[in-house]
């Protein structure tokens, strides 16, 4: 086996070349938003801040439309359950294959048209006028606003992690968290969060806020652009420096098919002759008196004295292959005693446990990815996808249908070109970065500085990292424009009496952006530890209350407003349901899957049960309210 | 309310409910193709999930002290159930954008608001 370069820790240490660059990055950002910003100015507020005047093409349309498909949880989540499970992820992804035509195919073209008759700027406000019900629009907007908060919080947090491990060890950067550690250590609710990541939350906040803010639906469409491109070109390079310096996929699958499952545990440490070693860093490399290496799960303060301290948390690594490539990098001066040690609870000790699915998981003996679960994912990828409302209301920007039908195709390979290279890199990561189990969720950033310092260009790094930064941010953008246009279109302007001038809506709007920036930071102070598993929340809660009713509104004449409410309410309410007995069940923010099959298909299966059987035994729909939308 | 016309001098009744007449008609052509569209699109997204869960399923499960095959340098099965279905998938998508979907007017209302009409963003 080929002995590969290794890092003793999490390589969270850019150089400042890096840093230059991904700054630089984030400057062309702002000029783009700058710029739109000012495109958009004298044009009729609303229309132009929240849905950019309805006339973009392929470039603009396809490209925000992927990158805001592919979210922080494609470039941070994603990649730590590759590393984590290894192949399997590629059945998990396999729903991708068909999202761009399932997600524009499905209804972009009734979607447009419907919000053109009906000249709606969102989503509840469309429900709102195809069912002529102030009722649909209120429900749809709540539940817009409840989940799309957690998708939020999800996004800062993944913006935020990228920017600590990438600033790393810059000096102002260090002197900025020592100031903001002395000020806001007793602080309520803010002190208890690390300074670094408060620093990076804030940074990322102010930045991605202030363009959404400036520019509206424009700028988030322009940069989503650029960082479509980026996303791209981000993968690609950091696909060909992998590969070669794993030799080859061929070569990486080899190794891997070698590995098996670390093991936690707990083990006490010792001082060996005249040490003076004080502090461990997390992720040090230790080993046993024979030899059995192991990484430090989190920093360990070591005190000048003999024998055995501790016990404190490690990663066991196992296989005899993983551990002789590690023995060089071990700390030399410690020898550790391993005092307990809890295996994997699914493919435990299976050498090409990490090349099959179900795949090998710490605490469920049934593996990662059961075959039922595996074939509810290629549904919750495609159809929660396609029911989510910030990518429903892209579809209502389009100029015409060559647009959109050069988009599907578009999209199609820009996928291709994401997803397949990420499951290539991520499983040759664990040959790369080997024990990196206890931070998978930084494994992306980790990789890029690894493989650009192996290859001596860490200036790219400051790219690679951009790649997934990109896609946060053209996340986030867009679901603060969501949000705020809920707010300020659907509740606001729906439910004020008077005649409300564009002047002050424009304000108004300026205003919701930014103070929901403000407040989903505050609440992304203290997130939940699993990123992926917020996302996952969140979107199939979108997914399971609106992609029935919406399909059904645009395709079903009979489909009345008060299915429509109780559909989107059930679906709702079964997601919650399935999260609330999870976490009663497991102790943790985690779904509960009733036959192992996700939330999200028994959620949208009683929003269309309920749906379908209400409109029946309700009274039929006004036949003008049909032929507005329908037509004869 | 479309015809809010009413009043409009431009406009008799017999030709406005003629020209609505056209617009139903019109929009009721265009609903009945994304109909259709859609339903290709359900079978097609049908098919590549019994292909990738079928090889997926049937190929992946782990066999102790088996040599590992590999086709182009990924396991097997993820090349016959993930990557062979990808590309197949990306072919489709181009059969149905660029051969099968119908270009379709957007906005049926569109002359309408020309002819003064409230429509649109500003309400």
């Amino acid at each position: 086996m080929s002995i590969l370069p290794l890092f003793a820790s999490t390589p969270g240490t850019g150089s400042n070349s890096a840093l230059i660059c991904f700054l630089g990055y984030v400057g062309v950002v702002f000029v783009i938003a700058f710029l739109a910003g000012r495109a958009g100015k004298g044009k009729p507020f609303v229309g132009e801040y929240y849905l950019g005047g309805r006339n973009f093409g392929m470039w603009a349309f396809a490209l925000t439309y992927a990158a805001t498909l592919a979210s922080g949880g494609s470039f941070m989540g994603f990649p730590a359950l590759i590393y984590t499970h290894g192949w399997s992820l590629a059945w998990w992804i396999g729903g991708y294959m068909v999202v761009p035509l399932v997600a524009l195919g499905l209804f972009a073209k009734r979607i447009n048209q419907v919000g053109r008759i009906a000249g709606a700027i969102t989503i509840p406000e469309l429900l709102r006028k195809r069912f002529a019900s102030n009722q649909v629009g209120n429900v749809a907007t709540l539940l817009v606003l409840f989940f799309m908060f957690f998708f939020l919080l999800a996004q800062f947090k993944a913006g935020a992690e990228i920017m600590a491990t990438l600033f790393g060890d810059v000096p102002i950067y260090q002197k900025a968290v020592a100031a903001v550690e002395r000020t806001t250590g007793e602080w309520f609710w803010i002190g208890s969060a690390d300074a670094d990541y408060l620093v990076c939350l804030c940074c990322f906040a102010v930045a991605v806020v202030a363009y959404t803010a400036y520019g509206g639906f424009r700028a988030v469409v322009w940069t989503d652009v650029l960082q479509g491109l980026v996303m791209v070109v981000g993968v690609l390079i950091l696909l060909g420096l992998t590969l070669s310096q794993v030799g080859g996929l061929e070569g990486a699958t080899r190794q891997l098919a070698l590995q098996t499952p670390p093991e936690f545990g707990k083990a006490e440490l010792e001082l060996i002759g005249e040490s003076r070693v004080q502090t461990l860093a997390k992720g040090t490399f230790l080993a046993s008196a024979d030899g059995e290496v192991m990484r430090l799960s989190a920093i360990a303060i070591m005190e000048a004295k003999e024998g055995p301290q501790g016990p404190f948390d490690v990663l066991i690594i196992t296989g005899a292959e993983q551990q002789a490539q590690l023995s060089d990098k071990v700390e030399p001066e410690i020898v550790a005693h391993v005092t307990e040690r809890i295996p994997y609870a699914g493919g435990a000790g299976e050498k090409g446990v990490y090349l099959s699915a179900p795949g090998p998981h710490a605490t469920k003996p049934e593996g990662f990815l059961p075959v039922i679960l595996a074939l509810s994912f290629f549904g919750f990828w495609t159809f929660s996808g396609a029911g989510q409302p910030s990518y429903m209301v892209r579809q209502m920007a389009f100029r015409d249908t060559i647009v959109l039908r050069r988009s599907i195709l578009f999209v199609a390979v820009f996928f291709t070109l994401i997803y397949l290279p990420l499951i290539f890199i991520f499983t040759s990561a664990r040959i790369l970065l080997p024990g990196m189990e206890g931070e998978a969720d930084r494994i992306m950033p980790a990789m890029a500085t690894v493989v650009t310092s192996n290859a001596n260009i860490p200036w790219l790094a400051g790219i690679l990292v951009a790649a997934p930064f990109a896609a946060i941010m053209s996340s986030v953008d867009s679901f603060l424009l969501l949000v705020s246009s809920g707010v300020v279109r659907d509740i606001y302007q729906q439910n004020t009496k008077r005649e409300v001038s564009e002047k002050t809506i424009a304000r108004l709007s300026h205003w919701t952006t930014i103070s929901v920036g403000a407040l989903a930071v505050l609440c992304a102070l203290n997130p939940p530890e699993f990123l992926q598993t917020l996302i996952i929340f969140a979107s199939g809660g979108l997914g399971a209350s609106f992609l029935v009713p919406v399909i059904l509104a645009l395709y079903w004449k009979r489909m009345t407003s008060r299915a429509a409410v109780a559909g989107m309410m059930v679906g709702a309410l079964v997601m919650l349901g399935c999260y609330l007995k999870g976490w009663s069940e497991f102790g943790r923010f985690s779904s509960y899957n009733p036959l192992e099959i996700h939330p999200f298909i028994w959620a949208s299966l009683a929003n269309l049960l309920v749906a379908v059987r209400l409109s029946i035994s309700g009274q039929k729909p006004d036949r003008e309210l049909v032929e507005r939308y329908f037509g004869t | 309310m479309i015809l809010a016309v009413a009043g409009d001098p431009l406009y008799s009744l017999a030709e406005l409910v003629k020209s609505n007449e056209e617009r139903n008609r019109q929009l009721g052509e265009s609903f009945r193709q994304a109909r259709r569209e859609t339903a290709v699109i359900v079978l097609a997204w049908l098919a590549f999930l019994i292909w990738t869960g079928f090889v997926c399923g049937f190929g992946s499960q782990l066999k102790q002290g088996e040599e590992v095959v590999t086709a182009f340098g990924m396991p097997r099965w993820v090349f016959f159930g993930v990557v062979v279905p990808w590309l197949a998938a990306c072919g489709f998508t181009y059969w149905f954008s660029m051969f099968y979907m119908k270009d379709t007017d957007l906005d049926p209302d569109r002359e309408r608001e020309a002819n003064g009409e409230e429509h649109g963003e500003g309400r």
